[in-house]
């Protein structure tokens, strides 16, 4: 090697901040959340050290298959204008070194939970990274507009994880919690999809709008917000809910449907006219509905640990 | 042999000593925040021992789980004589 090729870089040299973007932070942040509440809403007890390790563990394990997708979606990222500024299509950091990254950090977030945690979790956590990065990134995504629909199972399984972290198993809450997140998936990014609908046309992903038309799309958020709701107010009635969870998920779900509803009414023509005012805004709302559900599962939790909890809850 | 102490002193001569060029500068951010991350793998590994150790998890690897021995008498062989 010459000195020359020791000195020059070039002017865009990956720093530790474009390796952490590689992790998709934000999904993190959402994975980190809903994991630490389904570890702690399940019965036993975790010790905080354990607990915070298996987080950190099942947070990794994400932001790897996040630069595993990166790796692969490269190509179409560069494409998207809601993409093209990601570190490999700017040019930040080669896909060779997301690779790297991808396959390190998922081995290395396996391995840790299985040890700090247990074989459940380790075995769940290996196969959320497998469905994101293999099944949903490589098989789904350029294949079928119902991508989303069997890719969200991806992003519903930290809780599961969580769950199993601290009771070595799957249970009826836990199934619960991922269906969750499962059936809120499609209808939360088809609301992107519609205001977004040029930037996948563009990169020739075949979300629901490009394939099957608005129209189509308007009804199925409708029809996925009406199968959400009652599996969002089901919680209520089992070790992880309560009245507390009973009254915000009736209100969140009412909420929800409605906007679903308003989406279901109005066409393109009305919608370019407001610059896509009612659907940004169900996106938006979309995003605090699902905070909002876990963060009362973990109030609820709260309340059952300080000896709050209502003892006649009528339970499944 | 001579060359090459020629061209190392032109090299410093240069600034292109490898702990004086700009490029380590621009590197040292990222190495930090690498080595503030693998020093905190090290506390979390270290910290869940100690908890585990404390709790009395059995930490024996697979091999040291089960101890018989082949040689040695089956379990209860004493007491049914």
């Amino acid at each position: 090697m010459t000195d020359a090729a020791v000195t020059q870089t070039s002017p865009g040299e990956a720093q530790f901040g474009d390796y952490v973007a590689l992790l998709k932070p934000r999904v993190m942040r959402l994975v980190t959340f809903t994991a630490a509440v389904g570890l702690i809403a399940a019965p036993g007890f975790v010790h905080p050290v354990i607990a915070v390790a298996a987080i950190l563990c099942i947070a990794v394990g994400a932001g790897a298959s996040g630069a595993l997708n990166m790796w692969w979606d490269a190509d179409i990222d560069r494409l998207m204008a809601r993409t093209a500024g990601r570190p490999i299509p700017s040019g930040r950091v080669t896909g060779e070194d997301a690779l790297a990254v991808g396959l390190t950090l998922s081995a290395l977030s396996v391995m840790f939970l299985f040890l700090f945690g247990n074989a459940a979790a380790a075995g769940l956590l290996a196969f959320t990274i497998f469905f994101y990065a293999v099944v949903y990134t490589m098989w789904l995504k350029r294949a079928t507009p119902q991508n989303i629909v069997i890719g969200g199972a991806a992003g519903a399984f930290p809780p599961m994880i969580g769950w199993a972290v601290a009771t070595g198993g799957v249970s009826l809450e836990s199934l619960l919690m991922f269906a969750l997140i499962f059936l809120w998936t499609p209808p939360h990014f088809w609301a992107l999809a519609l205001f977004r609908n040029d930037d996948y046309a563009a990169a020739g992903v075949p979300m629901l709008p490009v394939v099957a038309g608005t129209r189509a799309t308007r009804r199925q958020i409708l029809v996925y917000a009406l199968i959400l709701a009652p599996a969002a107010i089901l919680p209520a009635f089992t070790g992880i809910g309560g009245p507390l969870y009973l009254a915000v998920a009736l209100m969140l779900n009412a909420k929800f449907v409605a906007g679903a509803w308003a989406i279901r009414n109005r066409d393109d023509a009305a919608a370019e006219a407001d610059g896509y005012r009612v659907e940004k805004r169900f996106f938006g709302f979309s995003i605090a509905y699902l905070f909002l559900h876990f963060a009362v599962i973990l109030l609820e939790a709260t309340l059952r640990a300080l000896g709050l909890g209502l003892g006649a809850w009528p339970m499944i | 042999m001579r060359g090459g102490m020629i061209s190392m002193s032109k090299g410093i001569d240069n600034g292109l000593l490898p702990d004086s060029h700009e490029i380590y500068g621009r590197r040292r951010g990222r190495n930090l925040a690498l080595g503030a991350c693998l020093a905190g793998v090290v506390l979390m590994i270290f910290a869940v021992t100690v908890v585990k150790l404390a709790e009395g998890v059995d930490m024996r690897g697979y091999d040291h789980t089960f101890e018989t021995v082949p040689s040695a008498p089956a379990a209860g062989a004493e007491t049914s004589r």
